[in-house]
């Protein structure tokens, strides 16, 4: 797992915004963050994803100011940001609970920072109006925010800090109140608006499925490191680690030797073709492979990369069949996702062979 | 009031941190900044005066004059033994000056009494509150709790006022004509002490306990239920229990400042009734001697202080060997 | 349900006890009687005529408005930072200092009242006068208003704050735009607590009072007198009644305020 992730591999790295160098934070004993490096770049919308406890949000509270960074750099659009506090920073935030100021309305919430700013009566009235059409809440200017929806809240909290123009907009897990149908409207409303803003967008979220939905780079944090920071295919086609792998999707990992340039032994599986990436021929490693690159062969199949076994569970989903299958020499079964043809569901114990094209593979040292 | 009680429980709670961090270093100078006016203000009327107390109580003072050599007279003075045997209920007692030991274990019996009554009456109403009272919460709290609040004096002068020679009960039952002369027993004892203080203190209590109630979740008393307990088993092995840390730091709310009470002891105590306050007043001024009166409150002090470590102590081994047993 | 009405009997009983003796008060304080006894001889309000008339009472309830307006204000504008510390601030010793805070919830009064009577007599040589009450109220107060406004700012998410740091507020404009407007019923509250418990309180006004009287110390020194009782049970009920009244007040305030200001259910 490397500290500081190649960034080469994405495909488009625009002008960086934000630097942050270096940054750790501890709280007492524990090391919430370690050695935090990479840059974000303008307009992107970069998403931490990670799950609870990560670090992911400790960051972000340190990009906004609230919490201070033990050690490291933070670099906003060319000035340092060591010593200006959270109400001098470009960066505006919503927060996971929205923190929708109980005693305002929605007009007088969205305007709480724009009195800051000292714009005058009609430019602040301007922007406001401009912010509740923006997020959709034409009309609710004098609602008492105790009468709000929870997706309502949400809207405010994100006009409210989006009014303020900053030059970073961060999101801590703002969909994660709402319902399933809202939370995946508010998905697209955001990437849209995001688009035509221009602004650059941090997001923080455990939801894997959102984090690709979103994101034009996603950086993976687990224990207060970065695994790995990539555009969502990036991170899915090659996860620079079995941490990775596991954690984006579904993946079958089988134990193997490396034991030449495009191939590795499986053990009492036998040999199997892969391609091997910087690994010298002897090292443990980890074949993986997605379930959907997977097929399933009644009886004895094609050679090739081929492992024969039982199916030991199927479940029927309509779009495609999950199966497991069992192969005698593996601990686990092999996860295997098929698409719904005519062809019926296979029976419990059917006789079956797993094959995938040697490019489906992927090799991973421990 | 439930507040207080639970301020006063977590101030007992969590440690220091993060000492090294110059982030956590600036938020402790903001905090104690902030503090820092109570604090002072706590230094200076309560902390000073205390200090000061402890100072005076090791001078000594005949008549007029104060001899400000140190000396630990004045505690000797309350243990100091004597040939003489003194007998206060059944117990002998060997000291040259006898009063104050006598003063202290009676204030400690009568305030230990009051406490386990209030206790006892409170629990079941804080129950009843928790558990059977769906509608006007609101409005039931503020029944309680409004009595706490109205003159601590008024509402101990009342109960002279029911209990008196002359008094409400008195009164009413002869002109109900159940009896012919004004019972003498009522006031002026220890027991109407104890009754007065415990109802001084009721309503005091009542919220705290029904807070460590409510906290307790219902899913937890129903997957008792689903386990088999019965009602009374339930309450005994899971109600109970988990409402006792809440039901005992009120105990102690109420224990600790009635041991030196004054008030109620002077109005309705009567000679029999008196409790150490009272003698600590009439040494500071009757009797003229507050270095002698300083340390009787200092020694009351620290036996309380004592007796809550024991306790909490106890307490704890309990609980600890519970654990270990389960 | 089995038991229920065990229960409700208990509760009435309950109230009965609390609230039946300090009831006698008012009742024979509109008898017309000199006495405080049964058979009640009949309905009259000379009792409260009376006490207009009687310059001591107001003097002493002059005195006690005075102190009690003052230590409520002061005990609550010193809690305040402190609760602020209390509730958003993380440091070590907290606890400790909290602790130190609460302290005069477990010092009796009357160890209270002595040590303050020797440090301000022996020590420091100043005259007994009101102010020395007036010290040692705000004392007695400090817990209580802590208690009350630690709550209130428990009550609502310290990611408010943030917020509003995040949209350009330095701390003391959080705290005139937020921080203050949710804790005034908190700070309310603990203004009618902090003087209600003033008004009311006896024995460290007894030690520490000079020439001048409050009206607890007043209404004590009545006490013994037996001719005086029915102007002592008229000028009683009339404290009742003004602190009951003004303790559901501070128990309104404090409670709508916190029903209203929850967001989080909604």
């Amino acid at each position: 797992m490397t500290a500081r992730p190649a960034e080469a591999a994405s495909t488009t790295t625009p002008a960086p915004l934000l630097r942050i160098e270096r940054i750790t934070k501890s709280f007492g004993n524990v090391d919430a963050l370690r050695d935090i490096d990479f840059t974000i770049g303008r307009g992107e919308f970069f998403s931490l994803l990670g799950a609870s406890g990560c670090g992911k949000t400790t960051l972000l509270r340190i990009l906004a100011g609230i919490e201070q960074p033990t050690t490291g750099r933070l670099v906003i659009d060319g000035q340092d940001m060591a010593g200006v506090p959270a109400n001098r920073r470009p960066t505006n935030m919503v927060f996971q609970s929205y923190a929708i100021f109980p005693h305002l309305n929605v007009e007088e919430n969205i305007g709480y920072g724009l009195k800051n700013l000292k714009l005058g009566k009609e430019e602040t009235a301007r922007r406001i109006e401009e912010a509740l059409a923006l997020v959709k809440l034409d009309g609710f200017a004098k609602r008492n925010s105790h009468a709000l929806s929870g997706g309502q809240r949400q809207r405010v909290a994100l006009a409210r800090a989006l009014v303020m123009r900053p030059k970073v907009l961060l999101l801590d897990e703002p969909l994660s109140a709402l319902d399933k149908k809202l939370r995946e409207e508010m998905q697209l409303e955001l990437r849209a608006m995001q688009r035509t803003l221009g602004i650059t967008f941090v997001f923080v979220t455990h939801d894997q499925e959102e984090a690709m939905t979103l994101s034009d780079r996603i950086a993976i944090v687990s224990a207060g490191r970065i695994l790995q920071i990539g555009s969502p295919q990036d991170l899915y086609e090659r996860p620079a680690g079995r941490e990775v792998a596991e954690f984006l999707g579904s993946m079958n990992l089988l134990p193997v030797t490396v034991s030449g340039p495009a191939s590795v032994d499986a053990g009492p599986l036998g040999p199997l073709s892969a391609p091997v990436k910087g690994l010298p021929d002897g090292t443990p490693a980890q074949l993986a492979l997605r379930p959907e690159r997977l097929s399933l062969v009644e009886g004895e199949g094609p050679a090739g990369n081929r492992l024969s076994g039982a199916v030991a569970e199927a479940v029927y989903l309509g779009d495609r069949i999950h199966y497991l299958v069992d192969i005698p020499g593996l601990a686990r079964p092999l996860r295997v996702v098929a698409p719904n043809s005519v062809a019926p569901v296979l029976a419990l114990g059917s006789p079956v062979a797993v094959t995938w094209p040697d490019e489906a593979g992927l090799v991973l040292g421990d | 009031m439930v507040e207080v009680a639970d301020t006063a429980v977590r101030a007992g709670l969590s440690g220091p941190r993060h000492p090294a961090d110059p982030a956590r270093r600036r938020e402790a100078r903001a905090g104690y900044g902030l503090m820092s006016p109570a604090l002072l203000l706590m230094v200076a009327v309560l902390a000073l005066p205390l200090a000061a107390l402890i100072v005076l109580s090791f001078w000594t003072q005949s008549g007029f004059t104060l001899d400000r050599t140190f000396t630990l007279a004045n505690y000797w003075r309350l243990i100091a033994p004597s040939d003489r045997e003194v007998e206060w209920m059944g117990l002998t007692f060997r000291l040259a000056y006898p009063v104050p030991a006598i003063l202290i274990i009676k204030s400690l019996v009568m305030s230990l009494t009051a406490t386990v009554a209030v206790i006892l009456l409170a629990y079941p109403m804080a129950y009843f509150l928790a558990f059977r009272v769906h509608r006007n919460k609101a409005a039931w709290i503020i029944l309680l709790t409004v009595p706490f609040w109205t003159s601590y004096l008024l509402r101990v002068f009342s109960w002279k006022v029911v209990l008196g020679y002359n008094g409400a009960i008195n009164s009413g039952l002869m002109s109900l004509g159940i009896i012919d002369a004004p019972l003498e027993f009522l006031l002026y004892n220890p027991a109407a002490v104890t009754i007065t203080l415990a109802h001084s203190w009721v309503s005091f209590i009542v919220l705290p306990i029904y807070v460590s109630l409510e906290k307790i979740d219902r899913s937890m008393l129903e997957a008792a239920s689903d386990l088999g307990d019965s009602k009374w088993k339930r309450f005994r092995r899971i109600t109970l229990p988990l409402s006792m840390p809440g039901t005992i730091s009120a105990a102690l709310l109420v224990f600790i400042p009635t041991v030196g009470d004054y008030v109620t002891p002077e109005l309705v105590g009567g000679p029999g009734g008196t409790m150490i306050g009272s003698l600590v007043q009439q040494l500071f001024t009757k009797q003229n001697n507050a270095p002698l009166g300083a340390a009787v409150s200092l020694v009351m002090m620290l036996i309380i202080g004592a007796m809550v470590l024991i306790f909490l102590t106890l307490i704890g081994y309990w609980r600890m060997r519970a654990r270990r047993a389960a | 349900m089995t038991g229920g009405w065990g229960f409700k009997t208990y509760a009435i009983l309950f109230i009965a006890f609390i609230y039946g003796p300090v009831l006698m008060l008012p009742l024979f304080s509109v008898n017309d009687s000199n006495f405080a006894t049964f058979p009640l001889a009949g309905f009259t309000l000379r009792h409260y005529a009376d006490l207009w008339t009687q310059r001591p009472i107001l003097e002493a309830l002059g005195n006690s408005v005075r102190i009690a307006a003052g230590v409520s204000v002061l005990a609550t504008v010193v809690a305040m930072p402190a609760a602020i510390a209390v509730t958003r601030f993380r440091f070590a010793g907290k606890a400790p200092a909290l602790a130190f805070m609460m302290l005069p919830l477990v010092v009796p009064s009357i160890v209270m009242a002595v040590a303050l009577l020797v440090i301000v007599l022996r020590f420091l040589g100043i005259p007994l006068s009101l102010w020395t009450v007036a010290a040692g109220h705000v004392v007695v107060c400090l817990p209580f208003c802590l208690s009350v406004l630690v709550s209130r700012l428990e009550g609502f998410d310290a990611s408010l704050e943030e917020a509003s740091r995040d949209l350009g507020c330095a701390p003391m404009q959080t705290f005139w735009r937020l921080t203050f407007p949710l804790a005034l019923p908190g700070i309310i509250s603990s203004l009618l607590l902090g003087f209600i418990i003033s008004f009311d309180e006896f024995v460290i006004a007894f030690f520490l009072t000079g020439t001048e009287n409050t009206l607890p110390v007043y209404l004590y020194s009545q006490l013994r007198f037996p001719n005086s009782l029915p102007g002592t049970l008229a000028l009683g009920s009339l404290i009742l009644i003004a602190s009951t009244l003004l303790v559901v007040l501070a128990e309104v305030i404090r409670r709508r305020g916190v029903t209203s200001d929850n967001p989080g259910d909604i």
